[in-house]
């Protein structure tokens, strides 16, 4: 007893220079970060009040020891029985507690931390001098109610985290995670980061779903969410959040409230469009089904009224704009055939001969090596106005328009082989060129306007509503800048056609994937081999590929310089670029780099050309020398571009790269039917990322390399040209009577272009199109994209949810 | 062999004959006074002229005003011209009047055969400017020439009469006799030159002024032909009273020839730029195709700086607005990048009327060119990464850094040969002699030459390998001694126990071994100086590093 006493006393002693220690240094339960990065310690009160910081106590937490219990125990262990303890057959021994073993219970043996020097750092301790023992884990959890107060929620989790690396049982860890997941939850949709703030609530909804208050909290994030979805009009995304909601609160206000909301909508769309034409009702009743696919009642009627009027909504980056009878971009091209007729619809004989259908001829003779024709048109065919068929005087028309500088259908080439145009009947027209043409075909290959419309293709009159007077088998309806409607009389297969306009290539693959379209002009290139795998939907090819590029305009001084072209070509990675950031895959025979304007394979790609290099130190040489050659001024270009994918991908980098040769580059995104509108009526430009389809390369050799090519001359699109040799080549090619030369030209360009760099080749891309399985008629491969669209038929179809279908 | 001789040009000739021409004798040879006294030499006879000066309705200019301004005028050209002038002003009912400056044609002035100049002036407003604008041309009887036409503005009506004189100015244009040629000058005595003009304003010739030559040649039934020298203008140098010493611009080689069958003397008449724009068609020999697409240059006489003024269309044709030059050019148009196809001489503004020169567009030698310069375009590209790679190994050189010269030379091992562009250049310029003997037309042209040599001397001067192999020499005696030095240090150092493992521990030797040699300051072969850079040429080198 004495000795206990004395070690008592020592134990106090220490205790108290451990103390003074402690607090004198670092005191590691100042701070949580003092206390994350401390070693571990416990801290031990003593019954006279004596704080002792000491190693960790073991076991953890000590075994609860009752001293009346304790007594009691020893009592019961030291005497005999009241039934006695002697009993037959047995030989009766006195039970004998361990002496020792009580003894050690008893006592804990603590090593204080930081003892002073030549103090004694290890002391062992009755049980029942010990008032309290914080235990560093308790510390640890103390602290980080603290710091959830503090809202340094990652501090906190870390010293939760802590005590769980210690002991992942330790009393009362799981509920300071879970006070830490609302609070931080909570504390991230106040300050508006509602994925977080729901990602947390979601967590604690899976540790402990009857957490107080929790789910008006997450009820209330989530309200939030679909809110806004069904705001910015996602209502897919809205509903899958509400199928979330309703899988942990089914029943709540919430639930019910936000449902009510998007039947609501649907509702009132649906209201809105009653008493309206068919279509409208349609589009409303399509609307409704994509707001809320079970309204009640809704989907039978949508099915019966689709039925009447099949219309397919594709989704397209690109409308045309403005619509006309004419083809500027890649979005006139598409659609034009829709709405009007061509004079021959390919550049064959079995056009020529009027084998064709949808085309406006019936025959053609030619004579004087060409430079005549006779052109017989065929009988019947109606404009969309009522006022009379397409006849002679409207091809007339079209054809001297694009003779007209003034007129949006000039074409320079045609202007300058057109000697006259004569309609010498309804049905008859004669063509007189200036000289034999290589080809006449590609001429009669576009779009032909009414003689008695607008230059625009709208009706001819002070109406504020012009409708546009077509002979395709649709006739336009709508042009909106981001919707464009054809539509047709009733009868087999499509009768309307809506092209959507989306903010991106990857917002009308989403689309297409929801279901909200059925066919996707587009696809961009990473995605086309995912998607053919994905049920219900199929892709196609174009059958030729884009050339993609860079056109460059020599107009500015600085792009005359061949150094410079030079230097911007050997600036761009081009396989890197289409294998990392385009393709996302290896490059192909299809898709792969260019070494000049025409597409690999094609019979103008000139054999044995070998790749453009990257050679970014060579870049950077080159543009020295090149700005070395205009004065020294610093090298400032503007790279146009329209929003496709491979663009949006790929432009960025290239700027890049050429700001690393030493060319600043100013990035400016543009509709591509805007951009290929100005480009072609001869607008100013320095560099213009390009994608083009080559049919024929030597009648679109001209447009491709030079933009403004078919431009008015007031433009001045000649002097456009970054390389004077290959727009000789071009002139004379253009002038070329027989296909022997003209191919051989053709190579040439190809081959001289590498050199020459009158544009700045990039890749080649095999393009893919898409369509949803209720869409029955696109081709495996096509030239254009509504080929043979008066086969095509398509059923109704309600996007339903996954959750629903369950 | 290039540049197609302009001798070959259509000579626009203004073949006139009439008897009306033997004004032009009477005019420009010493004519006899009524008073019987001796003639006046024409460098002393005055320019008798008439003006119409008709005031459009729309420019709200009334009689009196114009008479006011007329008036006004009078007293300047007495202050500032004087005697050379002898100007009468036709009344605003005259037929002149009627005449419209852009379309009038040189038979419309046969009244006004008893003056030797017609002028004929509107005053409207401008469309180009806010003011007015004065419109006028002068018709020269004797040469029975129109002038260009002229115009100018007038901000100010307080400033009508001054510039009515500038506009006066520009109008006249006086006339000359080419008396001959002295050292490749050609001497004129020009018209009223004698005449003290009241202030330096009023000199009839002035250093700068352009004239046109004309050749009059007797016919067999005395009439005269008046023929223009085409693509020739004469630049007067200096001028001492009627006396003028010519510069030749022309696209002739010899414009005043003699050979001309028939008797003919030499004549000029002063031209100005302007207010037409020039309308050049450019056509392709022999078929007539349009010559599409070829650069159009210009650049003043001697040897200024060519400034590029647009390419031809689709039609051959290019115009130039007025203006675009403040006096005579030379023009060249140029096919690829470099050829010229044709060089001559123009006013601007001098007609409004189109004209058509036939050009040889030599398809053989711009092919040839485009492939020269696409091998140059290679050639500079090596010459660049050559001189990258050399830097390195120099600097591995003087570093001792053998294995990074080694790497370095490698590398620079796998660039393509010299010999490789030497010998294709050698195949191209064979191959344009082949054509050239076969076509039996010009493809090696003075330019596609001097493109093929400027090539040459690129592959001679920079694609030289001698400093490569002094870098490989180096690198092998470099590494030779590095080995020996290694030797000799191994077999100096005193043997460690344990330094090599496996190996019996050799006792130290009794006698220290003597100690290594210092390793010079410098390396002790000493890679062989590479062979000094060749100094670049002289004039812009094709290398633009």
């Amino acid at each position: 007893m004495l000795i206990h006493r004395f070690l008592l006393a020592a134990a106090v002693g220490v205790g108290f220079a451990a103390a003074a220690a402690a607090t004198a240094q670092d005191d590691p339960t100042q701070g949580a970060k003092n206390l994350l990065r401390a070693a571990p310690f416990d801290r031990v009160t003593l019954i006279d009040g004596t704080v002792l910081l000491v190693d960790p106590l073991s076991p953890r937490p000590l075994p609860v020891v009752d001293p009346a219990k304790a007594r009691k125990g020893k009592r019961d262990a030291g005497g005999i029985p009241e039934e006695g303890n002697v009993i037959a057959g047995k030989t009766t021994r006195l039970e004998r507690d361990q002496p020792d073993q009580d003894k050690d219970a008893d006592k804990v043996r603590l090593h204080t931390l930081k003892p002073g020097e030549g103090e004694i750092s290890d002391f062992e301790v009755k049980r029942s001098d010990i008032k309290k023992v914080d235990y560093f884990e308790d510390l640890l959890l103390q602290e980080s109610e603290r710091l959830v107060l503090a809202r340094d929620f990652a501090q906190a989790f870390e010293s939760c985290l802590w005590v769980k690396s210690r002991d992942p049982k330790w009393p009362g860890v799981e509920d300071h995670v879970n006070q830490i997941l609302f609070a931080e939850g909570s504390r991230a949709m106040i300050e508006g980061d509602d994925e977080r703030g729901q990602r947390l609530l979601r967590e604690l909804l899976a540790r402990k779903p009857d957490y107080p208050g929790l789910i008006e909290q997450l009820s209330a994030a989530y309200s939030k969410r679909i809110g806004r979805a069904i705001d910015l009009g996602y209502y897919s995304k809205g509903r899958r959040i509400l199928h979330e909601l309703a899988s942990f609160a089914p029943k709540s206000l919430a639930t019910r409230e936000m449902t009510a909301r998007f039947v609501n909508r649907a509702e009132a769309r649906l209201s809105a469009a009653e008493g309206k034409s068919a279509p409208v009702r349609l589009d409303a009743m399509t609307e409704a089904l994509r707001i809320w696919p079970t309204l009640d009642g809704v989907e039978a009627r949508y099915r019966e009224l689709f039925l009447t009027m099949p219309t397919l909504e594709t989704a397209v980056v690109d409308v045309p704009a403005p619509l006309g009878p004419y083809a500027h971009s890649p979005a006139d091209l598409r659609t034009t055939r829709l709405i009007y007729l061509p004079l021959l619809e390919y550049d064959d004989d079995d056009a020529r001969k009027g084998k064709r259908t949808a085309q406006l001829v019936q025959t053609i003779e030619t004579s004087d090596l060409g430079r005549r024709m006779l052109i017989k048109l065929r009988a019947g065919v109606p404009w969309s106005d009522g006022s009379r068929a397409a006849s002679a005087v409207d091809a007339a028309r079209d054809l001297t328009d694009r003779t007209d500088p003034n007129s949006p259908r000039y074409i320079a080439r045609w202007a300058e082989l057109l000697d006259r145009v004569e309609a010498t009947d309804d049905s008859r027209l004669e063509i007189r060129l200036n000289r034999p043409p290589l080809r006449a075909g590609p001429w009669f290959l576009g779009p032909v306007g009414a003689a008695h419309a607008g230059s625009d293709g709208r009706e001819a009159s002070a109406s504020p509503e012009r409708p546009w007077v077509c002979d395709g088998p649709f006739i336009a309806v709508e042009a909106k800048p981001d919707l464009v409607e054809f539509r047709r009389q009733p009868g087999k297969g499509l009768i309307r056609i809506r092209e959507i306009r989306q903010a991106s290539p990857a917002a009308g693959l989403a689309a297409l994937r929801r279901g909200d379209v059925s066919l996707l002009a587009r696809v961009p290139p990473d995605q086309a081999k995912a998607l053919e795998s994905e049920p219900g939907i199929k892709v196609g090819t174009y059958n030729r590929p884009t050339v993609h590029l860079i056109a460059l305009d020599g107009r500015n001084p600085a792009l005359r310089l061949r150094t410079l072209r030079r230097a911007l070509s050997y600036a761009i990675d081009r396989k890197g670029l289409l294998e990392e950031f385009v393709l996302k895959r290896p490059i192909d025979e299809g898709d792969r780099p260019s070494n000049g304007p025409f597409p690999a394979g094609s019979y103008a790609d000139a054999p044995a050309t070998p790749a453009l290099e990257w050679n970014p130190m060579l870049a950077k040489m080159l543009t020295a020398a090149a700005r070395k050659e205009i004065g020294g001024s610093p090298i400032q270009l503007k790279l146009e571009h329209p929003p496709s994918a491979e663009a949006r991908a790929t432009v960025g980098r290239i700027a890049n790269a050429f700001k690393a040769a030493g060319v600043e580059i100013e990035l400016v995104e543009i509709s591509e039917s805007r951009l290929e509108s100005e480009l072609r009526a001869g607008r100013k430009f320095d560099l213009a990322y390009r994608a083009v389809r080559v049919n024929e390369p030597v009648s679109d050799a001209g447009p491709l390399l030079l933009p403004g090519y078919d431009a008015p001359p007031e433009a001045n699109c000649m002097a456009s040209a970054a390389s004077p040799r290959i727009l000789q080549l071009l002139l004379a090619l253009e002038r070329t009577a027989d296909w022997t030369s003209a191919r051989g030209l053709a190579v040439q360009i190809d081959r001289e272009s590498r050199d020459e760099l009158p544009v700045i080749p990039l890749w080649q891309i095999v393009d893919h199109y898409a369509w949803r399985d209720r869409l029955k008629g696109p081709a495996k491969t096509t030239e254009r994209l509504y080929d043979r669209i008066e086969t095509w038929e398509i059923a109704p179809w309600v996007a339903k949810d996954p959750e629903t279908s369950r | 062999m290039g540049r197609q001789g302009p001798r070959n040009f259509t000579m626009t000739r203004a073949a006139l004959t009439a008897p009306l021409f033997m004004l032009l004798w009477t005019a420009l040879e010493p004519s006899l006074r009524a008073d019987g006294a001796p003639p006046q030499p024409i460098e002393r006879q005055p320019y008798k002229i008439a003006l119409s000066l008709w005031c459009a309705p729309e420019s709200r200019i009334d009689d009196p005003s114009r008479d006011r301004l007329v008036r006004e005028w009078q007293i300047l050209l007495r202050r500032f011209v004087g005697a050379p002038w002898n100007v009468v002003v036709e009344p605003p009912t005259s037929p002149l009047a009627l005449l419209d400056p852009d379309s009038v044609k040189g038979e419309a002035f046969a009244r006004w055969s008893n003056y030797d100049k017609v002028w004929i002036a509107r005053l409207q407003p401008d469309p180009d400017g806010q003011g007015l604008v004065f419109v006028g041309r002068e018709y020269d009887v004797a040469t029975r020439r129109l002038g260009s036409l002229l115009k100018r503005p007038v901000v100010d009506w307080e400033d009508a009469p001054r510039e009515l004189l500038a506009f006066s100015l520009d109008l006249f244009s006086p006339t000359a006799i080419i008396t001959g040629q002295e050292g490749g000058r050609a001497i004129m005595n020009v018209r009223g030159g004698a005449l003290e003009p009241a202030s330096p304003r009023g000199e009839v010739v002035s250093k700068g002024m352009v004239f046109l030559p004309l050749r009059l040649v007797s016919l067999a039934k005395g009439g005269v032909q008046i023929l223009r020298i085409p693509f020739t203008y004469l630049q007067v140098e200096s001028a001492s009273g009627p006396t003028a010493r010519c510069a030749i611009v022309s696209a002739l080689s010899d414009p005043f020839t003699k050979r001309i069958a028939r008797p003919n003397s030499l004549a000029a008449i002063a031209i100005k730029p302007g207010a037409s724009p020039l309308r050049l068609r450019f056509t392709c020999k022999p078929d007539g195709a349009p010559a599409s697409g070829y650069i159009l240059t210009a650049r003043p006489p001697g040897q200024g700086e060519p400034q590029e003024l647009g390419s031809t269309d689709r039609s051959g044709r290019i115009t130039l607005r007025p203006g675009f030059a403040s006096s005579i050019v030379v023009m060249r148009l140029i096919a690829g990048r470099v050829e010229p196809l044709v060089e001559f001489p123009i006013m601007p503004g001098e007609s409004g009327d189109e004209r058509v020169i036939p050009v040889d567009p030599l398809p053989l030698t711009i092919a040839l060119e485009a492939r020269v310069d696409a091998l140059r375009d290679q050639v500079v590209d090596l010459v660049a990464l050559r001189a990258r790679l050399e830097a390195r190994m120099k600097a591995r050189l003087e570093g001792e850094d053998w294995d990074g010269l080694a790497e370095a030379i490698e590398e620079f091992k796998t660039l393509s040969p010299r010999d490789k562009f030497a010998e294709t250049l050698a195949k191209l310029k064979d191959e344009a002699a082949h054509d050239q003997a076969e076509t039996k037309k010009a493809v090696l042209t003075r330019t596609a030459q001097a493109e093929i040599a400027d090539l040459q001397s690129l592959i001679d001067r920079y694609l030289d390998d001698d400093m490569f192999k002094a870098y490989v020499d180096a690198l092998e005696r470099g590494r030779g001694l590095a080995g020996k030095k290694a030797t000799t240090k191994a077999a100096a150092r005193p043997a460690q126990p344990g330094s090599a493992p496996g190996q019996a521990v050799a006792p130290a030797p009794a006698v220290a071994a003597p100690a290594p040699q210092p390793a010079p300051a410098q390396p002790a072969a000493p890679a062989p100086a590479p062979a000094r850079r060749p100094a670049p040429p002289k004039g812009e080198s094709a290398v633009p590093f």
